[in-house]
């Protein structure tokens, strides 16, 4: 039975396949006319989980920055405390052992710290591994696959029943337009396929994928809290003891006090750096919203992109940290106590 | 008027305790520490916040402008508030890596979930370039019989 009469050659439209009612039986019509207005649904479930793996992939390495910075925030913020009370020597024997003490607790505490949020950075990891496979899956579309394979078979098909018939002059089973059209119908379901996998997908995964953000939330706030926490420690010791005590004194040396000076402003500065924190913050919760809405399809791909402006930000400020840090450490390693 | 809140004056649940404990008796060890449940998640946090403040409040004194037992009184406050920030950041991250690996094994299905949806579309590619390739075999199977 021939299912697909002589159809015109088929036209690309907006990146979909369209197949010209001309070339189609009645009984393929309007499956055909079906097929085309579903691939344009599952277009945009394609684009839609494009931009959530995107979103999610930049989102989680984001995290995963700012928790290497915490580590070694919280660590700076524990030895500038210890160094600030650092008593006079010489000490005594009890003084001292008291003192090895008190850091040996602190110590314990800090690796446990650190073996923690490295924990939390794997397990962020595998949120962003559930990310990276939602991108492969989006764009791993077999629809020109399909339609080549499809093609393919056709042509065997036509083989056999010439090689049946007993000859080359034997008429196709399968006209070459019969076959493009076919091949082009396969890939409009393939493409339908894909797309209604990947809303179903995104559809089963959203209580799963919500949870994870939520807690990769959580460890933004911890890692972005130690941070915010020993840049203001450290803006107020370094410029009380590099800057303001040199300067009431009148000891300032030249080059030194003009480096601290620029260093501690700049960090003064990063009073925006807090801000860009607590704006993080709020993006990442917001981000559990906007998943929620992405999903049922009342936010586009813009709402993301703002938002990971946010994250940006945070990562900007988790690298200046670290340049402060970097530029403060030979002169600390100069200074006198305070 | 308003009167500010002070998150260390709430009712602490007993994890919150057990992660201030070193504000009262500097000898516990992070053995002692219980993880944070999801209700004592944000208690800690508001805890932390608020020995960061008081930790920065301490940072802009000058110890230089104290007298030696103002300035022993001062350094003891920090070195506890250090230790006590130190001890509800454990806890904190406890009970986030506690709930994070309770969610994991979920979203690791989801993702091999998603993994097989890629390979199935593959499988039928592959399908069919199978049963072409069978036909072919046929075909010339058929012209050497003919």
């Amino acid at each position: 039975m021939t299912l697909v009469r002589t159809p015109t050659p088929a036209v690309r439209e907006g990146g979909v396949r369209l197949l010209p009612s001309a070339g189609l039986s009645p009984l393929l019509l309007p499956l055909a006319l079906c097929i085309t207005a579903l691939a344009g649904c599952a277009g945009v479930a394609v684009q839609r989980a494009k931009d959530v793996s995107s979103a999610g992939i930049a989102y989680a390495q984001a995290t995963a920055a700012v928790i290497d910075v915490a580590v070694d925030a919280s660590i700076d913020f524990s030895s500038n405390t210890l160094l600030l009370i650092a008593p006079t020597p010489p000490l005594t024997k009890q003084v001292r052992e008291e003192r090895e003490t008190r850091l040996k607790e602190r110590d314990a505490l800090l690796v446990r710290s650190t073996l923690l949020y490295a924990q939390l950075k794997r397990s962020v990891n595998v949120t962003q591994a559930y990310f990276t496979a939602l991108q492969q899956l989006a764009d791993g579309s077999t629809a020109e696959a399909t339609e080549t394979a499809v093609k393919s078979l056709a042509d065997r098909l036509n083989g056999v029943n010439q090689a049946l018939d007993g000859g080359e002059g034997t008429a196709s089973l399968i006209s070459t337009k019969k076959r493009d059209a076919i091949g082009g119908l396969a890939n409009l379901v393939v493409k339908q396929i894909h797309g209604a996998a990947l809303g179903k997908a995104l559809e089963r995964d959203a209580a799963t994928v919500g949870r994870a953000l939520a807690l990769q939330n959580r460890v933004l706030q911890a890692a972005s809290d130690d941070i915010r926490a020993n840049l203001i420690n450290e803006a107020e010791r370094g410029y009380r003891s590099r800057v303001l005590g040199p300067f009431a004194a009148g000891t300032m040396e030249r080059a030194a006090w003009m480096a601290d000076r620029k260093t501690f402003l700049k960090i003064q500065a990063l009073g925006q750096t807090q801000q860009a924190l607590d704006s993080a913050q709020a993006a990442a919760a917001q981000m559990e919203t906007v998943w929620a809405r992405i999903l049922s399809g009342e936010y586009a791909a813009k709402e993301l992109a703002v938002m990971l402006k946010d994250t940006e930000d945070l990562l900007a400020a988790a690298s200046a940290l670290k340049d402060v840090t970097a530029a403060e450490s030979p002169a600390k390693a100069a200074a006198p106590k305070n | 008027m308003t009167t500010p809140r002070k998150p260390t004056q709430r009712t602490a649940t007993p994890r919150v305790l057990a992660a201030t404990r070193g504000l009262a008796s500097p000898g516990a060890g992070p053995a002692s520490l219980a993880r944070a449940t999801p209700s004592s998640h944000d208690e800690l946090v508001a805890l932390k916040r608020s020995l960061e403040g008081i930790s920065a409040s301490l940072n802009g004194v000058d110890p230089r402008h104290l007298s030696t037992q103002e300035r022993s009184t001062w350094a003891q406050e920090l070195d506890r508030v250090d230790l006590a920030i130190a001890r509800v950041r454990v806890s904190l991250l406890e009970g986030i890596v506690a709930e994070f690996e309770a969610a994991l094994p979920e979203l690791q299905i989801a993702t091999a979930q998603l993994e097989a949806n890629l390979a199935s579309l593959q499988n039928a590619v592959d399908v069919i370039n199978v049963v072409a390739g069978v036909l072919g075999v046929i075909e010339k199977v058929i012209g050497l019989a003919g």
